[in-house]
């Protein structure tokens, strides 16, 4: 598949994609540990709700974004250890 | 001040010498998507509400003007990393993938928007890795699979002959979105739409089938104070 090519010499300020990885990486894992967290307390804890759905859902959200979190942050080491 | 400004001017060269491989941060994006989640966990209370009503419109109406913006070439491109060459001329698939968003959550009952949403974020990319790697064939059979799970995953509450159904027409509508393309309407948007239509039919066809419909699979959570 072919992607725009960016052009790197007009940077006046910090890339859009380096502002946006952090929130990109961060916000799937909150919301995973959001839905554990509830799970463990309203369910597991003091069994008020039946939260088995939020339990997998965590799980799935978790497993998933590790999966596309890691070559991507490897990748990114790769690369910007062959550009400085 | 000299050295602050050059501090930082050399602190910002080191940062944007960062180089990013568009392939996985379009996965890591598409990821992302998952968080919108989230949504359904904000505490039942009035003024959270006015926030879950009007701040997801306010978003897509600033992501449709930038992208208006960009097509216009008021904006450059250089700040929408990882755009495809057919996108250049075109609305951007996050755009489609956003609106799909956006009509799930404030229109469908969570029972379908949340497995919805799960297969443009998480199966999508997954089936875009098996047919970088493997063939067409293996894309549609895991692809299958694992929206199959999601369905049965926010299902597990209906009866099971409800499920079984929800899960095979659901995961069916998925790939189906996933694989059939147009160049004016993106797969990121039809992934979700597909299934979530054919879902709606049996939603209100259900009860007349005789069967429950399964209740909320995430719950509101409670204000901390």
């Amino acid at each position: 598949m072919k992607y725009v090519e960016k052009r790197s010499d007009d940077e006046k300020v910090i890339r859009t994609e380096i502002l946006l990885t952090p929130l990109l990486i961060v916000a799937p894992l909150i919301v995973s540990f959001l839905l554990f967290y509830d799970w463990f307390t309203r369910d597991y804890l003091t069994g008020e709700l039946d939260l088995f759905g939020e339990l997998m859902l965590a799980v799935i959200i978790l497993i998933v974004n590790i999966i596309f979190d890691v070559p991507f942050i490897r990748s990114l080491r790769a690369l910007s250890k062959k550009k400085l | 001040m000299n050295k602050i400004v050059k501090n930082i001017r050399e602190t910002k060269r080191k940062i944007n010498s960062l180089d990013f491989d568009v392939h996985w941060y379009r996965r890591v994006f598409h990821a992302f998507g998952a968080a919108f989640l989230f949504y359904y966990m904000l505490p039942d209370v009035d003024w959270i509400n006015l926030i879950k009503f009007w701040v997801p419109p306010i978003i897509l109406v600033i992501a449709i003007t930038l992208e208006a913006l960009r097509l216009k070439g008021k904006i450059s491109g250089s700040h929408f990393f990882g755009l495809r060459m057919y996108e250049q001329n075109r609305v951007g698939s996050y755009l489609f993938f956003a609106v799909a968003v956006l009509i799930l959550l404030m229109f469908f009952p969570q029972q379908i928007a949340i497995p919805c949403i799960l297969c443009a974020c998480l199966a999508d990319p997954i089936m875009g890795e098996i047919r970088h790697r493997y063939g067409k064939k293996e894309v549609y059979i895991v692809g299958f699979l694992v929206c199959l799970l999601f369905f049965m995953v926010t299902w597990y509450k209906a009866d099971f002959r409800l499920m079984v159904l929800v899960s095979i027409v659901g995961a069916f509508g998925a790939v189906a979105g996933e694989t059939k393309k147009f160049w004016w309407l993106d797969d990121d948007f039809m992934i979700q739409m597909v299934p979530a239509v054919l879902l709606l039919i049996i939603w209100f066809a259900a009860p007349a089938m005789g069967f429950d419909l399964p209740g909320e699979i995430i719950f509101a959570g409670e204000m901390p104070f």
